[in-house]
């Protein structure tokens, strides 16, 4: 982290330029216009399903870079949230009964606050050890997972019904549920980019930047990263959810630890610390993942070698080399 | 007579059995330039750690405007008043030479929590900012990213951000270490401009610097006070010849 922070960059300051359209900048306006274009036409060409699958990684990725792009600290336990917020969602539907949109909303919240005791653990660490805490952690949950009687142990929780969203919308239809998760999607972009250039925003880039300095200018950095925190695992938590309620089942693969690692490929192939590296990342290694399905095993492989080709050669990510040669931030 | 500003009594801080630190008493006055000095691990960093917050005290008090303020954590001493700068510029090196002003002026409003606004919402700290640069001589720089900033207009870069606070006590970790000649009798002006009508303390290894500098000297050796008093005072004692130069022979 510190390398790359380190590394100097031809690109220019973020401007002081004060166009603002949904809070984007002209160049990040520009790419969110273009993603709502595809949006809106790649299901004519593209299985709605598998965008969809794209669409929850994508919040999750955003939730993720927030925590590692923007505050600086690395998790390797994602998949707790993840997995708890899937469980929860299926859970709420099947068993309370709850209708979707409150299904949703339960993941989310449940997984907020595994992520306010997680995170209450884990800052007090830094560097290395924060992540391992993180780790020692997710595993735990994914033993609590697979013995807990609610999680359905290897079966997961099956036929999770889709409802209708409000009543008013029948999600049971694959184009209401693509339409009903590209507007949610878009707006957790807005949402995200809102939140990562504000105010607040600004003090954990200050926190990822250079933490005792932060603190020496008064700011109480620990609360900060907490709160960091708890906004990623929540966030996760309801990109889990919402996928719980596209496929309809909560299981051990959604809490296992491939899926914390796919969310760092996915932010590490995108681009850290951007706001559209999540989307890019996601696309990118879903579509990799769907490619190689029918070849098993070989796909970890793949990953692999794709891990190591961004680490080695391109550390920014496609939407950072995509910087670089525009010269101006997205 | 004027005020106490910080008051310090019997400090100590003790790491294992060896004390760093050992019962130093500081009374620094309202507006007064005032510097630690002293031989190589004579505690002058430790003891400003201490004041700063950055370390706990093992012992002693140590209170600000008579509100104590030992064992505080570093940031809300901050919030406090007593605002320090460090030794190795310690600057936001991806944010440009403005934004770090500008974080640093943030500070002073209470906009940290506020993530449905834009940052926008900040370009009214611009011009203040600004002010801030241009009084430290990086006016120039404001768009340039910090970390691209050559030493010694990171320190300056780095004095700014600590005004910015507006802080009732500023304290400086030796501002010139590390610097070439021209850059320290820059830095010293500098630092000679800002401190009027504000209440300074340093550690400096410079003599000169302290001389041109600072009103009133405390200097310190195996972690107590030796001698205090002006430079010329200090100068002249026997005791701080000795701390530095060690026993004459004979």
């Amino acid at each position: 982290m510190s390398s790359a922070a380190t590394e100097t960059r031809p690109l220019p300051m973020e401007g002081r330029d004060s166009f603002q359209f949904l809070g984007f900048t002209r160049a990040r306006a520009i790419f969110f216009l273009a993603f709502v274009v595809v949006v809106v036409v790649s299901p004519l060409a593209v299985y709605p399903i598998f965008l969809m699958k794209v669409y929850c990684f994508i919040i999750f990725a955003c939730a993720y870079n927030l925590l590692l792009g923007y505050t600086g600290l690395m998790s390797f336990g994602h998949a707790a949230f993840f997995g708890m917020g899937a469980y929860l969602c299926g859970y709420a539907a099947t068993q309370w009964g709850l209708p979707v949109g409150l299904a949703v909303l339960a993941g989310t919240a449940y997984a907020g606050l595994l992520g306010l005791v997680f995170g209450w653990i884990a800052i007090r660490r830094q560097g290395l050890y924060f992540g391992m805490i993180t780790l020692a952690l997710a595993q735990m949950v994914y033993f609590v997972a697979l013995k807990a009687p609610f999680t359905g142990g290897e079966d997961g929780i099956q036929s999770v019904p889709r409802g209708t969203l409000f009543g008013l919308v029948d999600l049971s239809s694959n184009m209401a549920l693509y339409w009903t998760l590209s507007v949610i999607l878009l707006a957790v972009l807005v949402f995200y980019n809102r939140i990562v250039h504000s105010p607040f925003g600004q003090v954990l880039r200050a926190i990822r930047n250079n933490p005792d300095r932060t603190k020496s200018l008064g700011v109480d950095v620990d609360r900060f990263k907490l709160l960091s925190f708890v906004i990623s695992a929540a966030l996760s938590g309801f990109a889990a959810s919402l996928k719980t309620v596209l496929f309809g089942i909560a299981t051990l693969t959604d809490v296992s630890l491939n899926i914390s690692t796919e969310v760092v490929l996915i932010n590490l192939v995108g681009g850290i610390g951007t706001i559209f590296g999540p989307v890019v990342g996601s696309y990118v290694i879903l579509m990799l993942e769907q490619f190689m399905a029918p070849y098993g095993p070989w796909v970890l492989l793949i990953q692999g070698i794709v891990f190591m080709l961004f680490v080695l050669i391109f550390r920014q990510g496609i939407v950072g080399e995509l910087q670089k040669r525009l010269k101006t931030h997205l | 007579m004027t005020d106490t500003v910080l008051e310090a009594r019997g400090i100590t801080r003790k790491f294992g059995s060896f004390k760093a630190v050992d019962g130093v008493d500081l009374a620094i006055a309202e507006g007064e330039v005032h510097a630690l000095i002293g031989p190589n691990g004579a505690g002058k960093t430790t003891c400003f750690n201490l004041l700063t917050g950055s370390l706990p005290v093992t012992s002693g008090e140590i209170r600000l405007r008579g509100e104590v303020i030992s064992g505080l954590p570093m940031n809300t001493i901050a919030r406090h008043g007593l605002v320090r700068s460090y030794q190795i510029s310690s600057i936001f090196s991806d944010f440009s030479a403005l934004n770090n002003v500008r974080f640093a002026l943030q500070q002073k409003r209470r906009t940290n929590f506020d993530f449905w606004r834009s940052e926008l919402c900040l370009d009214g700290l611009n011009a203040r900012a600004m002010e801030l640069l241009g009084e430290l001589g990086l006016a120039d720089a404001a768009d340039i990213r910090a970390g691209d900033l050559p030493y010694g207009r990171k320190r300056a870069l780095e004095i700014a951000m600590t005004l910015a606070l507006d802080p009732q006590v500023l304290l400086l970790d030796e501002p010139t270490s590390g610097m070439g000649r021209e850059d320290i009798g820059r830095v010293t002006a500098l630092i000679g401009k800002v401190a009027v009508g504000r209440t300074v303390v340093m550690v400096e290894h410079n003599l000169a610097v302290v001389k041109g500098l600072c009103h009133r000297v405390t200097v310190l050796a195996r972690g107590q006070v030796i001698a205090r008093g002006t430079y010329d005072e200090v100068a002249g004692d026997p005791r701080v010849v000795e701390a530095y130069l060690g026993k004459p022979h004979a």
